[in-house]
Order: C-alpha cells, then structure tokens, then sequence
C-alpha cells in the first residue's frame, strides 16, 4: 500500500491514524492521572520485598485524595523518594501528626528493617507530597511485561517499530 | 484500456474497497468534477489539532512535571476527549464512507459514498446528486468486485468506469462512449447443472447469498473473458 502515500491528504491521514493512537493512549492515562491526583496512577511492583502481598509484575491500582479520611497506618501506599527515579510500593508502619506535616515511616513485609536505609541521605521520614498513590487494586503478574522491556531494552525498540509499521501499512 | 500496475490480494475486502475507491477520483477529476476536500480536510483539521493537544501535554508534562500542570492538564484532557468526540461524529454521521465530492461546470453536484459488508465481496455505491436549484436525487448501484479485479488482482479501469457511466446518469451524459446498452434477456431454458461451468456454479452461490443479479456477475465475466481474448490474439 505504498502507492497510498503518493497523495498528500491520504498520506496525512494515515499518519494522522498512528498518531491518534499514541496520542489517545497517551491522553487516557493522563486522564487516569488526573482523576487519581497521581503522576503515575498505574505502577508495576518491581521487587520482592512485599510478599506475600505483591509479587514482582503484579499491576497496582493507585489513588491519591483523601477526599474522607488520611492515608493510615497499615496502607500500602508508593513513594518517591527525592533523587531516585523508582517508585516503591511499601507498607505505612508509623505515622505521627496530621495532613501535610504528618511524619510517616513505611516497611515492606518482606524486609527485616524499616525503610529508613532507603531514603535519601539525611531523611529519616516521608512526608505526604512524597506518596504518589495508596493501592486500592492489583493484577497479578500482566506487568511482568513491563520488567521483560525494561530488563532487556533492545525488545523496547522492536516492538515500536513493528508496531509504527503494522500502522502505516494497513489503512483496515 | 488501462490495467493498474498495483497488485492486491483478491481476498481482501479491504483492499478491494480502497483500490476502487481511489479509482472513483481519478475517473471523476478526468470527467470535468472539480473536486472538494472540505470533508478530508475537516477530519485532518479536527485530528492534528487533537494531536497538537496531546503533543503540548506532553511537553509540559515532561518539563515541569506532573504536580506543577495538572489543572492544565485536566483541561487537555477534557478538550482531547471533545475534539476526538467531534472527529468519531465527522466520520460516522457525516462522512459516512463518502469517498468523493464534486461540482462540474452545470453546477451539478455529485457525492460517492462507499462500502463493504464484512466477507461479502460486494461493492456498494451511493451516489446523490444536487442540481443547481437545489433538487436532489439519489441512486444506489450493488455491483460485485469481480467485474473490474482480475483473477490476480489488477484493477482494470474500463470496466470499472462502465460501470459508473452505466448506471449513473449524470456520468453516462459525460462520458458517452463508456454506457453499455443493456443487453436484453434472452429467457433460457435451464436444463440441469450438469450443463454450467464450474465458474457459474461460483456466480449463481455469490448471487444467492449476497443478493447480486446474475446478470451483473455473468457481465463480469465477459469483461474478463474478452481481456483473455486480447492476449491469445497478440500470441497468436
């Protein structure tokens, strides 16, 4: 079907296909963003350290208001730490004061210690704007995708170009 | 008469449709239609600023992060859903598989919308015309593919094109030499199957379960048959 892309308007409106594609993918998660008030509402749990909750590539629900009440003592909740890329999904173990200023320590189940090791230098507790999302649902194991690509990066850009191609070339 | 170069499987409705649906332009433009693109260029307009939306969300998503640029992102996103509601409703409840617009110089306008029914290699044409003074008319032509693919999948022009200016009208007046007259019916005595090829067993199943006249597919084959023709004379 590369004869189709000898007029401009049909051209156009091919590209316009992937790109629609993209963009809506793009759009549905931001959106699923702004509902949950969380720059990442969906995260894919990456190591051990929660089990027997989460297993690596499960796939987490996130939410982020406290329309009702605060994040307690006992929720699994995803945090940022400053200067690390990685999320971690941990469970909140101590929590002293409220709102904003509340001073809260989290563990995973599966470690020995707190998580006071994992923070950044000098930060001995989390503060609220550091949780992204407390998990309100999971989906065993359909993220191990996710760790497959990011292990092996070469897939990354194999599958994007077969998928680009599929577009382009079928007008279905 | 000429025979398209491209070359597509003849078991792909898809294809079928979008190598005859991009010959209906060329045919028309060649017979004095002006063209109009105002509904491709409304569907582009409404998906590239779609597009632009998501690009600058995306933009200032990355360079300030999430927290700084939500309020506009939420805006994005709401006007994202509404331009790509807009663009859904333009292909579905205007565009209705129109493949062509066109005014010609009596200031006839003439609109081809197309489709295709899922594993029916049926072609279906719907052809409305607005005159001058506003009165409009439509007309329907149900024709199946085989009477303008060969067996390996070239479009041949001709045939196609006769079909337009046969049942069309308006078509036929400007282009006269391709109206074939219909031929009249001579009422056979059908015998039993044992006289039928293997071909018109094919046609008469396609014609029952599709609901096509014989006439037409026994017409495509005539076409067919006297390309083959052409080719045993130059042999010979």
């Amino acid at each position: 079907m590369l004869s189709a892309l000898q007029n401009p308007r049909q051209a156009a409106a091919q590209l316009l296909n992937f790109g629609l594609i993209l963009s809506t993918a793009f759009m549905m998660w931001k959106g699923l963003s702004v509902i949950a008030d969380s720059p990442s509402p969906i995260v894919v749990v990456l190591s051990g350290s929660m089990e027997p909750a989460f297993q690596r590539g499960d796939l987490l629900f996130l939410w982020n208001r406290n329309f009702f009440e605060e994040t307690k003592v006992g929720e699994i909740v995803v945090y940022n730490v400053k200067g690390k890329d990685i999320p971690i999904v941990h469970r909140l173990v101590r929590k002293f004061g409220t709102g904003d200023e509340a001073k809260i320590l989290t563990k995973g189940d599966n470690n020995l210690a707190d998580d006071t090791e994992l923070y950044a230098r000098g930060q001995d507790y989390l503060e609220r704007k550091d949780i992204i999302g407390s998990v309100v649902g999971y989906i065993p194991f359909v993220g191990y995708v996710t760790i497959m690509l990011s292990e092996h990066p070469w897939l990354k850009t194999v599958m994007l170009g077969i998928m680009g191609l599929v577009v382009v070339l079928q007008r279905e | 008469m000429a025979v398209s170069a491209e070359k597509i499987s003849v078991y792909s409705i898809a294809d079928l449709k979008n190598t005859s649906d991009d010959a209906i332009p060329h045919y028309l433009n060649s017979l004095g239609f002006k063209q109009s693109h105002l509904l491709t260029d409304t569907r582009l307009a409404l998906g590239y600023s779609a597009f632009a939306i998501c690009a600058a969300c995306f933009y200032w998503d990355y360079q300030f992060g999430f927290d700084n640029t939500k309020y506009y992102t939420a805006a994005a996103v709401a006007l994202y859903s509404l331009l790509n509601g807009a663009l859904t409703f333009w292909i579905w409840a205007v565009e209705k598989g129109t493949v062509y617009i066109g005014t010609n110089k009596n200031g006839v306008k003439i609109q081809v919308a197309t489709k295709t029914e899922k594993f029916k290699p049926i072609y279906n044409v719907d052809v409305k015309f607005t005159e001058k003074g506003g009165k409009t008319s439509e007309l329907k032509i149900k024709k199946p593919f085989t009477q303008w693919f060969d067996k390996k999948g070239h479009l041949h022009v001709l045939p196609f094109q006769q079909m337009f200016a046969s049942n069309v009208p308006a078509i036929g007046a400007a282009d006269p030499t391709k109206v074939l007259e219909v031929k009249k019916k001579v009422v056979r005595v059908e015998v039993g199957d044992e006289n039928k090829t293997m071909d018109e067993k094919w046609a008469s199943l396609l014609a029952e379960s599709s609901g096509v006249s014989l006439d037409d597919l026994s017409g495509g084959k005539t076409a067919t048959g006297s390309v083959k023709g052409k080719k045993r004379g130059k042999k010979a």
